[in-house]
């Protein structure tokens, strides 16, 4: 049995120290910097969602634009909004240039809004830039457009995940000061799920950026207004989406300034789609080497091929800002006073979607 | 035209460079499904870059290639070390792994992959029958009839409890418990989470898995201190073979099984085998040996399994909406090469379509000639000393439930429910109710939710939810009482 044992160790050993080598990087240079490095690109989404996919292009095209052309290597760490990858990223990382990360919007919602999980601050990290699609279009039936402004008939049926997506502060806008007749439904998973419930008819409004064409495009319902993409505190619309109007529009179009505590709570609410994916390095990263960094993402950036396949995996809009440009996008995310924030929690809890 | 587009998707797809791009995906998504924990899902994304600067066929023959047949490959773990290769295969392992440890792992193989190619041909049949009601077909389910499917599923609970429904039912809550933990489907509130954030998402269903079979099994052998096959041998790969066809009805209900939870999106594939799974023990004669290595409990899941693919095609091409992770990353691929599913595509490019299909046959058929070729050497494995096989089972183990989140906690979770696993099968409590609630029960809770927030109380009179709810009355109170008195009568 003794013998048995030992042999049953050795195996275990073996095997676990057989993964270790294969793990561990070994090469080291110190001229140009990232020379033969390997850079561990942490995401805080699940395979194949919008954050790793981001990640997957970035990965693809960053080294070509970093001195010494370094590896990336992707480690996807899903889960608790993202929490679990910033928590540690936040508190552990190496300042050096060789661990970074990507996260989405929903994590500056979590540190918005002072959930208990969240361990980091985002304004402290380094900020090397963001890159995002624009805002989402909130799509409307045709029974529903009947309904939507007649406080009489029964309320325009709105599915949501969880009434934490930012075009969900849209449709609350849009009751507040334009007396949308909605009623939530929460609970759905995905776009997929909605657009399905939409077209059995359990839903009448949405929102999304990609299954909103082929409803219109079959006559099933149409865009009524959209985020669109907000840059320097401006609304456009999307490139995609030229026929549907932004919610600033609608206001003005019914005469009602964008102004007042509502106006800013729906910025508040929309603001960090502005940023969708950040792209950042743990705190005290030193400035030579985040020169490195953001000068690289700013070439990403207007990459064509880069731009070629984010349209195509993406979406047809990019924005793309670096450096000091995030840093202050993400302080205006994170800056809305105390009143604004009491203002949008009351506005969920009116619609019963407060966490 | 219906023959000449499939005409035209067969010689598109016959091209050697579409074989050889198929072949890849088939060789690769093979490797990747006997790995536990990585999944085809992952395969995909990594190939992505790839796959869009390929031509559209060459795009289909690829990916759909890995996608078709990550259900095959993944019976190896399952049957040799109670491991679930993916979420596809935890119910093989019920009757899987005790025929290798009876030493008939060769015959699981030879039956798995026989009825696997089978299913999966069956599944690209029935897509095919079904693209001219395709749309009204997935329309036709919505969140009441959802959850009535959830509820069938869950009543599956007392099938899998053996002589112990009070058990298995209390084991079923258990799992239905673990489900709840995490940030609730409708409002985000988080419920267990004790401040960690670990906890948001809730424990994944594969540590679940591993922790409930594959480490009880492993600590059982190394008490034991013998090989996992614990007789010299019981049959072979050919006998496997044979089984498959001697059992070709029970094979034919469980693919149908399989297409029909794959068309609804949502459901997922580790409902697919349990559904047919349960299916096989309530339908099936001299029921006793399910549970101890009896093949037909290997043919139920895994004739299922593979159709689902061909089942959860219909929603992607249907309306472009993905019925899987793996067909979501699928679908971003063919829109970056110009394949756009949805509606006008089985009007415009009918022919691609077809081309979807052959590949779902063609890739099952490799994966069969490959999978039959390894099985009788992998089944060698459970014939190796327990001090050789027990540590690589541990350590993969110990991998499958790292790759579930990168987080050192996924092991603490895996210890924890070993801990509870271990005792359930040394108490001789049944084990398969804890995975099936787990993996129903966030499903159960959501779509209830959904129906009674949309319509009230009004759902439970919708005729389909009605059909469904007499259906399900039957085949879980009336079919077993007539059995029952058949039985006495026969006594």
């Amino acid at each position: 049995m003794p013998k048995r044992l030992s042999l049953f160790l050795l195996v275990m050993a073996l095997v676990i120290s057989g993964l270790q080598l294969g793990a561990t990087d070994t090469v080291w240079a110190e001229i140009p910097y990232y020379e033969g490095k390997t850079i561990t690109l942490i995401t805080s989404g699940a395979p194949g969602g919008g954050t790793d996919l981001t990640a997957r292009l970035i990965a693809t095209t960053l080294p070509k634009y970093l001195p010494g052309n370094p590896r990336i290597i992707l480690r996807s760490k899903p889960g608790g909004g993202g929490s679990l990858a910033l928590n540690p990223f936040y508190v552990r990382a190496k300042p050096d240039g060789l661990t970074l990360m990507l996260t989405s919007a929903g994590s500056i919602g979590l540190q918005f809004t002072k959930e208990k999980v969240v361990k980091y601050d985002l304004n402290k990290m380094r900020h090397i830039g963001h890159a995002s699609h624009g805002g989402a279009v909130v799509v409307i039936s045709n029974a529903g457009m009947k309904r939507l402004l007649d406080p009489k008939a029964e309320p325009v049926v709105c599915g949501s995940k969880g009434g934490a997506e930012a075009w969900a502060y849209l449709n609350m806008l849009g009751q507040e000061l334009l007396g949308w007749n909605l009623r939530w439904i929460l609970g759905f998973k995905s776009a997929g799920s909605f657009s399905l419930a939409f077209r059995r008819g359990e839903i009448d409004m949405f929102g999304d950026s990609r299954m909103i064409k082929e409803l219109e495009e079959e006559g099933k319902g149409k865009g009524l207004a959209q985020i669109g993409i907000f840059k320097k505190r401006k609304f456009v619309r999307r490139s995609d989406f030229s026929h549907v109007p932004t919610m600033e529009e609608l206001l003005l179009k019914a005469g009602k300034k964008p102004d007042g505590l509502a106006w800013k709570a729906y910025l508040a609410g929309v603001a960090p789609l502005s940023i969708y994916k950040l792209f950042v390095a743990p705190p005290g990263t030193p400035d030579a080497v985040m020169k490195l960094l953001v000068d690289a993402y700013e070439k990403t950036g207007r990459d064509p091929k880069f731009v070629e396949s984010w349209k195509k995996i993406i979406g047809p809009v990019l924005d793309v800002g670096a450096g000091s440009e995030t840093t202050e996008m993400l302080a205006d995310c994170l800056s809305a006073d105390p009143e604004v924030v009491a203002y949008m929690n009351e506005m969920k809890r009116k619609n019963g979607i407060l966490r | 035209m219906m023959l000449e587009a499939a005409w035209q998707g067969l010689t598109g797809i016959l091209q050697p460079q579409m074989l050889g791009l198929m072949l890849l995906g088939v060789v690769l998504g093979s490797i990747v499904a006997a790995l536990p924990g990585i999944g085809g899902a992952v395969l995909i994304s990594i190939s992505l870059p790839f796959a869009v600067t390929l031509s559209p066929m060459a795009c289909i023959a690829f990916l759909l290639g890995i996608g078709a047949i990550t259900n095959t490959a993944n019976t190896f773990p399952s049957v040799l070390m109670a491991v679930p290769g993916s979420a596809g295969s935890q119910a093989t392992i019920v009757d899987g792994y005790p025929m290798a440890q009876k030493g008939e792992a060769a015959r699981a193989f030879g039956a798995a992959y026989t009825v696997s190619a089978m299913g999966g041909i069956f599944g690209a049949l029935v897509l095919t029958l079904s693209l001219p009601i395709l749309r009204p077909l997935v329309l036709s389910f919505g969140s009441p009839e959802f959850f009535v499917l959830c509820l069938w599923g869950v009543s599956m609970v007392g099938v899998l409890s053996g002589r112990a429904p009070l058990k298995g039912i209390a084991v079923g809550m258990l799992g239905i418990f673990i489900a709840m933990i995490g940030l609730d489907p409708k409002s985000g509130t988080a419920r267990f989470v004790f401040d960690q954030p670990y906890l948001w998402d809730g424990i994944n269903v594969m540590i679940v898995a591993l922790g409930v079979f594959a480490i009880p099994e492993t600590i059982g052998m190394i008490r034991r201190a013998t090989s996992i096959a614990q007789t010299e041998y019981g049959g072979g790969l050919k006998e496997g073979i044979k089984d498959a066809f001697r059992h070709w009805f029970l094979m034919l209900r469980c693919a149908a099984i399989g297409v029909w939870v794959g068309f609804i999106p949502g459901l997922g594939s580790s409902v697919a085998d349990w559904f047919a799974y349960a299916h096989a023990i309530q339908t099936e004669k001299n029921k006793e040996n399910f549970g101890k290595g009896d093949v037909r409990g290997v043919i139920a899941p895994e004739s299922a399994n593979n159709a689902k693919e061909g089942g959860a095609l219909i929603p992607t091409l249907a309306f472009g909406i993905p019925g899987s992770t793996g067909l979501a990353l699928t679908l971003i691929a063919f829109l970056a090469v110009g394949i756009d599913p949805g509606p006008k595509m089985l009007t415009e490019h009918l022919d691609l379509v077809f081309a979807m299909i052959w590949v779902l046959v063609i890739s099952n058929l490799m994966a069969t000639g490959l999978c039959l070729a390894l099985g009788k050497p992998m089944a060698r494995i459970s014939f190796l000393p327990y001090y050789v096989v027990a540590p690589m089972i541990i350590v993969l183990c110990f991998m499958a439930a790292f790759a579930a989140n990168f987080d050192w906690l996924d092991l603490v979770a895996l210890m924890v429910i070993s801990a509870i696993g271990y005792l359930m099968k040394e108490l001789g409590w049944p084990r398969p109710p804890m995975v099936v609630g787990v993996v129903l029960g966030e499903k159960m809770e959501r779509y209830l939710w959904l129906s009674t927030a949309r319509y009230g109380l009004s759902w439970l009179l919708d005729p389909a939810v009605i059909v469904l709810l007499v259906l399900l009355i039957s085949s879980v109170v009336v079919a077993p009482l007539i059995q029952h008195r058949r039985a006495k009568k026969a006594a």
